[in-house]
C-alpha cells in the first residue's frame, strides 16, 4: 500500500479569543441565564393575566389543528416509519395515527407534524414556537398526568421563553442564516418540559445549559428545498424535552450559557473585535411576567412563510373586490419595505415536487392567489409542480415583480403596497395592512380560529364530534384533570371505533 | 457550488482498498483510542445521568451499550458510547476536526446492527474522520471564530451520518440526504471553558453521534434534505463561521474537497496522555511538576507556593486560575470541571501522582483527599512569561502551550523545572510527540481495567482492532467491551 499525503492545519489571521475576554470584562451582563431559570421556575398560573391565558388557549388550539393536518404530509409519514422502527415503550400518543411511543418520540413526531405545513404561528422573523412547545406539553402531560392549569402554564412559559431568547439575538439584521425554529425553539421546549416536570430553578438552569448543545440548524432548505425542514420543530421539541429530563436525572452544564463569553448568544449573533456584542442579553428577562412578548404572535391564515400573509390577503381582497381574472392581469408589482427588516421570503419559483418552495415563494403565493383564488393547504398540496394548475401559476408568476422600496416607513410591516396593472390599462393599488391573525393589530376571532382548526382536523380525518370535543376542552382547559380526553380526541377513529 | 455532491460521491465510492497504509494505520489508532476512552468514560459521573435516561427508555434492543451490556436502539447507544468516549476528555483529535469521537460512537452500534466486517468498518470510520476534519478545516479554529461553536455537535453529526450511511451502503442520493438532515440538529458552544459544570460538554460527543445516526435512518426512510447543505448560501459553513463585516468569509469552501483521496486527515491523529482536558494545554506543567516531585522528593506540606509560567495568553491561562475554587455544587459538577482546572489538576498531581481516572473519581469533594487538593491549589499561580521561552529555548522546540513550573519550598529551596513534553502534545515547531502503538494499547488497557474489563477481554479488543481488516464481523468485538 502506498502512503497518503497528510493534511496540515490552516493558519488564520482572525483571533476572537481576546475579544471574548474584552466582552467578558466590559460588556457582559451577568446572571441572565440564572434569572431566566428562576423566572420560569417561579411562574405560576395565577401570575398570568387573563388575556395571556386566553391567547395561550388560542395558540394551543392553533397548534393542535396544525398537528392534525401536518400528519398528512409525506415527511410526517417518513418520520413515523422511523419512530415505529425504534419500538419504544408506550408513554405518549402520536396524533391522528394513535401510535403510542416514548414521550421523546411523540414530541418529535407531533412537533414535526405541527410545522409540516408551515401553518403554525409566527413569532416574527421566521420564528414559530407552537411546534416546539405544545407537543412537549402534550407528551409529558400524558405521561405525568398533569391537569389543565399546568398545561396552560407550561405552554405559555415555553412560548414566552422562545420569544425572549429570540428578542435578545435577532438573526435577520445580522444576516445569520440559522433556522430560528431550531435556534430558539429548544429553549421553549425545555422551559415547558421543566414546568410539567415541576423542576426547581437549578434544574431549569441545567436544562437550559444542556439545551444549547442542539439549538441550531441551517436555513439552506429555503434555498434548495428538502423535507427535513419540516422536522426542525420536532427536533427542537424532542431535544428540549430530553434535556429537561436529563437535568432532572442529574446532568449539568456550564453556567451563564446564554450570556457567557462563549455561550449561546455569542454563537448565534457574534461579537465585534472590540468586544461589543451583537446581541442584547438584557432583553431575555426584561419585564418578565409583566410584559408578554408572546403577544406579538400572528396566527396564520395561510400555510406560508409569514412575510407573505399580508400580501396574499391583500391580493385576494383586490381580486374579489374588482372581480379580476388572471387573464386580465398585465403585471403585478409588489413593493416591499426593506426598512422593516423582514423582506419577502423568496422570489424563487419551485422545481417539480418542491412543495416547500411553493410555500416559501412570495411570487408563487401571489400567483396562486390570483389564479386559484385560494391559498389553503389543499391548494398548495394539489398544485405543486407539475400537478394541478401549477403550469398556469408558473406562467402567471412571470408577471409578478418584487420591487424593493428604499423608503423607510418606520412601520413594522413587511410590505407597503401592491399594484395590479390590468391589460385594459387600469391600475389597482392597495396598501398591505397587518395580516389577519396578527394578535396585536388584527387578531383572529375564536370563530375564525375554530374554522382554521376544523379545516385542518378534516384533513387529518378527525370526526366532527372529536373536533367539537377538542375545541370544548381547550376553551375550558382549566376544568381538565388530565389529558386523557384531549389526547383521545386527537386520534383518528375508524367506523368500528 | 458542488462541494456537497462531490464529497458525497467520494464518500459513497470509498472502499477499504482505496486507503493508503498510513491512513489504515491511523484510522485503527482512532478506533483503538476511542474504544479505550469509551471504556474509561463510562465511569464519569455525568454520564450516569445519560445512562439512567437511556435505560428508562424501553426500545428495540439492536445494539449494545459499552461496559454495561444493556441493549437499545443504535441512536441511543451512539448517544451513550459517544458520551463515554468524551467522558474524561482523554480522546483523540485531528487537524480541523477538533473534538472528535462521534464517528466511532456511531460506527460501533451501526456495525453491530448491520453485522459489518472489518474492511467496511475501516472505510466507514475513515470517511467519518475525513468529513469532520475537512468541514472543520474549511473554517477557522472554533475558538478563534466570532461564533464559538463546539465541534462535537456541529461537525460530529455529519461524521456520524457519514459513518451510518457507509455502514448502511447508501447510494449518493441517500448519503446527500443524510448529511442534509444532519444539518437540522446542530449546536453547542465553548462556554464550558469559562465556568463550572461541564458534564454536558462530555455528552456532546454522544449527541453528535446520535443526531447523525438519526439523520441517516430518516434518510433511509426516504426523507429528503436541502441540496448544497455544506457550501450553500444558507448552509453549514455560513452558519458556523460566517463572514467579516466587509463580507469576507471566515471559511474556504475548497478545503472540503481539496485533494480528496490524495490528502488525508486521519494521519494527523493526536491524543492525550492524561484523563483531564487541561492536558491539551497544561499537560506539560503536570509532567514537569511530576518530574520535580520525583527528583527532589518533597511532600505537599513542604510547598510554599507553585508558579506555572506559560508562553502565551490562552483561555486556560486566565480561566484555570478561577476554577480551583469554583467547581460546582455536586460531585458530578465538580468532577466535570476539575479536569479543566490546571490549578486543581496540578495540586492533585503533586499530592497523588499522575491524575488517572481512579485518582480523580476518588478525590473529588466530598471524597478522599479533596481538602488537601483544594488547599494546595490555592498556592498555585499561573502566569505568562514569554521572555523565558525566547531566552531559555533560543530556537529549540518546546511544548506548544508550555508549562515551566517553579516550586518554592518552605525550607527556602526554589525548584525550577523546564517544561517537559507531554505525550501526544504538539510542540512549538508544529511536531507532535505521538503515542506509539504500544503506548496507545497501554492507554486502552489502563482504562479498560478501571472499567472492570478483564485482561483477557482487553487482549481480544486490542487484537481485534490490530487485525480489523481481517475480521469477518464486529460481533467478536462487542462481548469484549462489556464488563
Amino acid at each position: 500500500m502506498a502512503l497518503g499525503m497528510v493534511a496540515k492545519p490552516r493558519k488564520s489571521n482572525w483571533d476572537f479569543e481576546s475579544a471574548f475576554h474584552k466582552y467578558n470584562a466590559q460588556f457582559r451582563e451577568g446572571g441572565v441565564t440564572r434569572r431566566l431559570a428562576e423566572n420560569v421556575a417561579g411562574l405560576e398560573y395565577c401570575d398570568i393575566p387573563l388575556d395571556v391565558l386566553e391567547l395561550g388557549k388560542m395558540m394551543l388550539l392553533d397548534a393542535l389543528g396544525c398537528i392534525l393536518s401536518g400528519s398528512t404530509q409525506a415527511s410526517s409519514r417518513k418520520a413515523l416509519r422511523y419512530v415505529r422502527s425504534l419500538g419504544c415503550d408506550p408513554q405518549s400518543t402520536v396524533a391522528v395515527h394513535g401510535d403510542r411511543t416514548h414521550a421523546y418520540y411523540a414530541a418529535l413526531l407531533n412537533g414535526s407534524f405541527c410545522h409540516a405545513w408551515a401553518f403554525d404561528d409566527s413569532l416574527g422573523q421566521g420564528l414559530s414556537g407552537e411546534g416546539a412547545v405544545v407537543p412537549v406539553v402534550l407528551a409529558l402531560s400524558e405521561w405525568q398526568m398533569r391537569n389543565g392549569h399546568d398545561i396552560l402554564t407550561a405552554v405559555i412559559a415555553g412560548l414566552e421563553v422562545i420569544c425572549r431568547v429570540a428578542a435578545a439575538a435577532p438573526l435577520v439584521p445580522l444576516k445569520r442564516p440559522l433556522d430560528p425554529v431550531s435556534a430558539f425553539g429548544p429553549w421553549g421546549a425545555a422551559a415547558a418540559a421543566t414546568k410539567i416536570l415541576g423542576s426547581d430553578a437549578n434544574d431549569v438552569e441545567n436544562a437550559f445549559t444542556l439545551t444549547s448543545s442542539q439549538a441550531a440548524a441551517t436555513l439552506q432548505p429555503i434555498e434548495t428545498g428538502g423535507e427535513s425542514f419540516r422536522l426542525h420543530t420536532g427536533f427542537a421539541a424532542m431535544h428540549g424535552l430530553r434535556v429537561a429530563n436529563l437535568a432532572r436525572l442529574g446532568l449539568s452544564g456550564a453556567r451563564e450559557i446564554l450570556e457567557g463569553p462563549e455561550g449561546f448568544l455569542m454563537c448565534i449573533s457574534g461579537i465585534h473585535p472590540d468586544g461589543r456584542p451583537k446581541f442584547d442579553a438584557a432583553r431575555v428577562n426584561e419585564g418578565f411576567g409583566k410584559q408578554w412578548i408572546l403577544k406579538g404572535v400572528t396566527l396564520k391564515k395561510y400555510p406560508v412563510e409569514s412575510s407573505q400573509l399580508g400580501l396574499i390577503e391583500t391580493l385576494t381582497r383586490m381580486k374579489e373586490a374588482h372581480n379580476i381574472r388572471p387573464e386580465d392581469v398585465d403585471e403585478i408589482e409588489i413593493c416591499q419595505n426593506m426598512g422593516s427588516g423582514r423582506a419577502l421570503s423568496s422570489s424563487r419559483l419551485p422545481a417539480n415536487e418542491d412543495l416547500l418552495a411553493t410555500q416559501y415563494s412570495a411570487v408563487w403565493g401571489a400567483s396562486m392567489a390570483m389564479v386559484l383564488g385560494s391559498n389553503d393547504i389543499k391548494s398548495y398540496r394539489d398544485n405543486v409542480p407539475p400537478n394541478g394548475k401549477s403550469s398556469e401559476i408558473a406562467e402567471f408568476a412571470k408577471r409578478v415583480k418584487i420591487l424593493n422600496s428604499d423608503a423607510e416607513s418606520g412601520k413594522n410591516v413587511d410590505l407597503e403596497k401592491v399594484i395590479i396593472k390590468l391589460r385594459n390599462g387600469m391600475t389597482n393599488e392597495a396598501s398591505v395592512a397587518w395580516p389577519r391573525g396578527d394578535y396585536l393589530h388584527n387578531p383572529m376571532t375564536w370563530e375564525e380560529l375554530e374554522d382554521k382548526f376544523r379545516a385542518q382536523a378534516q384533513l387529518g380525518e378527525i370526526s366532527i364530534t372529536q373536533q367539537d370535543r377538542v375545541i370544548d376542552i381547550v376553551k375550558n382547559l382549566e376544568e381538565q384533570d388530565d389529558t386523557t380526553a384531549l389526547v383521545s380526541s386527537l386520534v383518528r377513529r375508524t367506523e368500528q371505533q | 457550488m458542488n462541494e456537497t455532491k462531490d464529497l458525497v460521491r467520494w464518500i459513497t465510492g470509498l472502499k477499504y482498498n482505496d486507503l493508503p497504509s498510513n491512513v489504515v494505520d491511523f484510522t485503527k489508532r482512532f478506533l483503538m483510542d476511542d474504544i479505550g476512552c469509551m471504556l474509561g468514560g463510562s465511569l464519569q459521573l455525568g454520564n450516569k445521568a445519560v445512562l439512567r435516561d437511556v435505560l428508562s427508555l424501553i426500545a428495540k434492543p439492536e445494539s449494545t451499550i459499552a461496559v454495561y451490556g444493556d441493549k437499545s436502539t443504535a441512536s441511543n447507544v451512539a448517544l451513550l458510547d459517544g458520551a463515554f468516549i468524551a467522558g474524561w476528555d482523554y480522546d483523540s483529535t485531528a487537524v480541523g476536526g477538533g473534538h472528535m469521537g462521534s464517528q466511532t460512537a456511531a460506527l460501533l452500534p451501526m456495525s453491530e446492527t448491520e453485522i459489518s466486517d472489518g474492511k467496511e468498518m475501516l472505510a466507514a470510520e475513515c470517511a467519518g474522520i475525513e468529513v469532520q476534519c475537512r468541514l472543520g478545516n474549511a473554517g477557522i479554529s472554533f475558538t478563534r471564530s466570532e461564533h464559538p461553536w463546539h465541534s462535537n455537535t456541529t461537525l460530529g453529526p455529519f461524521a456520524a451520518a457519514t459513518v451510518t450511511g457507509k455502514i448502511l451502503g447508501f447510494d449518493e442520493e441517500e448519503m446527500e440526504n443524510a448529511l442534509a438532515i444532519a444539518s437540522g440538529t446542530l449546536g453547542g458552544n465553548y462556554q464550558h471553558y469559562w465556568n463550572w459544570g461541564s458534564s454536558m460538554k462530555r455528552v456532546r460527543c454522544g449527541l453528535g453521534a446520535s443526531a447523525g445516526v438519526q439523520a441517516a435512518l430518516l434518510a433511509r426512510e426516504g426523507l429528503t434534505g436541502p441540496k448544497e447543505v455544506l457550501e450553500g448560501e444558507k448552509g453549514l459553513l455560513e452558519i458556523l463561521f460566517g463572514q467579516t463585516e466587509e463580507g469576507t468569509p471566515y471559511y474556504d469552501r475548497s478545503i472540503i474537497n481539496g485533494d480528496l483521496g490524495e490528502l488525508w486527515y486521519a494521519p494527523t491523529f493526536m491524543t492525550k496522555s492524561g484523563a483531564c482536558l487541561c492536558v491539551s494545554s497544561g499537560g506539560s506543567a503536570l509532567e514537569t511538576a511530576l518530574s520535580l516531585k520525583n527528583k527532589y522528593d518533597f511532600s505537599p506540606e513542604d510547598i510554599e507556593s507553585v508558579t506555572v509560567e506559560v508562553n502565551e495568553l490562552h483561555t486556560y491561562t486566565e480561566l484555570a486560575q478561577n476554577q480551583a475554587t469554583d467547581l460546582g455544587n455536586t460531585p458530578t459538577q465538580r468532577l466535570g470541571s476539575s479536569g479543566w482546572s490546571l490549578r486543581w489538576m496540578l495540586a492533585e498531581t503533586l499530592l497523588l501522582g499522575r491524575p488517572t481516572i481512579r485518582v480523580q473519581l476518588g478525590n473529588i469533594r466530598p471524597y478522599g483527599r479533596y481538602r488537601e487538593i483544594e488547599e494546595l491549589s490555592h498556592r498555585i499561580e499561573i502566569k505568562v512569561n514569554e521572555e523565558y521561552y525566547k531566552e531559555h529555548f533560543k530556537g529549540r522546540a518546546y511544548p506548544s502551550q508550555s508549562g515551566r513550573v517553579i516550586i518554592r519550598l518552605r525550607d527556602g529551596r526554589v525548584l525550577d523545572g523546564e517544561p517537559l513534553p507531554y505525550l501526544g502534545q504538539r510542540m512549538s515547531d508544529g511536531k507532535v510527540n505521538l503515542h506509539t502503538p504500544a503506548q496507545l494499547e497501554e492507554k486502552v488497557r489502563e482504562q479498560a481495567a478501571v472499567a472492570g474489563i478483564s485482561t483477557q477481554k482487553q487482549d481480544h479488543v486490542i487484537e481485534f482492532i490490530r487485525t480489523l481488516e481481517d475480521q469477518r464481523d464486529i460481533l467478536r468485538l462487542i462481548p469484549n467491551i462489556v464488563r
